[in-house]
């Protein structure tokens, strides 16, 4: 998932405009071209995607609208970006506020309106009606708090170390510990709860 | 309850990681197509360089004036009179009145 270092001065070409780009897009502070943002997207929108998917647990116009959302934000923000910083570690910052600001606005909660799913609470539910494990972690993240399964995801689907989830976030390290223990706390006894032995 | 070991369960959850739908074709150019509608409603790179080109002209004009205006409102010293010049064949010159300006100026007539 990381991305080298280099990748930012070719991605952003700052304060260098190249001569084929058909359009120059100005961001405070910066210049980046077309290119460079199509560079840009290309690079990182399965990772944008993924991430605002799997905090979001949205549905698909849901996802494609924060994507925009989350890119436009990026492009404003490239002015901002320090140089010396992973620029994954950036994009996940963006990113994940973003889908954290969808949640919290949209007043989500765990069971949402977008359900897809059976519902495993229901008396005809049980764990014999045989979620696969794909729908067992989806189901299971969409339990959690927001701000426990942002942990989760970011921590172990995408397996940043917890000094970069602490910096994506703008918490300590302390808490993600934390929010990662109560995370993994409430999916072990949901998948507990589904039959599920790891 | 049964003990879970964390690396069994990281493996799990990344191996069964929802899954995000594909994008959407023409996601890119639609978004490029955004941004361009947003610049468009930012001042142009060239309306930037003339209020700093002109904010930079005014100022040079400020500090050149500043520092030229006293020379020009402060009296020369020295013995500069102007009512020399009117000092002709020894006939005063101070406060002689505009009637003595204007015979003076009036080459038409006999005096």
């Amino acid at each position: 998932m990381n991305c080298n270092q280099s990748m930012s001065q070719n991605a952003f070409g700052r304060g260098v405009e190249r001569s084929f780009g058909f359009a120059f897009v100005f961001a405070t502070g910066g210049w980046m071209t077309a290119d460079d943002f199509s560079d840009l997207y290309r690079k990182h929108q399965g990772l944008v995607r993924a991430v605002i998917f799997q905090i979001t647990a949205s549905d698909a116009a849901g996802v494609d609208d924060l994507v925009q959302e989350a890119f436009i934000r990026i492009w404003k923000g490239i002015g901002n970006f320090r140089g010396d910083a992973q620029i994954t570690s950036w994009i996940y910052r963006i990113t994940a506020n973003v889908a954290l600001d969808y949640t919290r606005s949209a007043g989500r909660r765990r069971e949402s309106s977008h359900e897809i799913l059976p519902d495993i609470a229901s008396p005809q539910a049980t764990p014999d009606q045989a979620l696969s494990s794909k729908q067992l972690v989806e189901k299971g993240l969409k339990k959690l708090s927001e701000d426990h399964r942002v942990v989760l995801v970011l921590a172990y689907l995408h397996d940043l170390p917890l000094a970069e989830v602490a910096d994506v976030l703008g918490i300590s390290e302390g808490t993600v510990k934390s929010r990662l223990h109560y995370a993994k706390s409430e999916f072990r006894e949901f998948l507990i709860a589904q039959g599920v032995k790891l | 309850m049964s003990h879970f070991d964390d690396e069994k369960l990281k493996r799990f959850l990344q191996d069964n990681q929802p899954v995000a739908p594909a994008a959407p074709r023409g996601e890119l150019q639609a978004m490029l197509n955004k941004l361009d509608l947003v610049e468009s409603e930012k001042p142009s790179r060239f309306a930037w360089w003339a209020f700093g080109g002109g904010a930079f002209a005014t100022a040079v004009a400020v500090a050149w004036f500043m520092a030229l205006s006293p020379k020009i409102i402060t009296p020369t010293t020295g013995g500069e009179e102007v009512e020399n010049e009117f000092a002709v064949g020894g006939l005063p010159s101070a406060d002689v009145g505009e009637e003595y300006l204007v015979l003076a100026s009036d080459t038409g007539s006999s005096y």
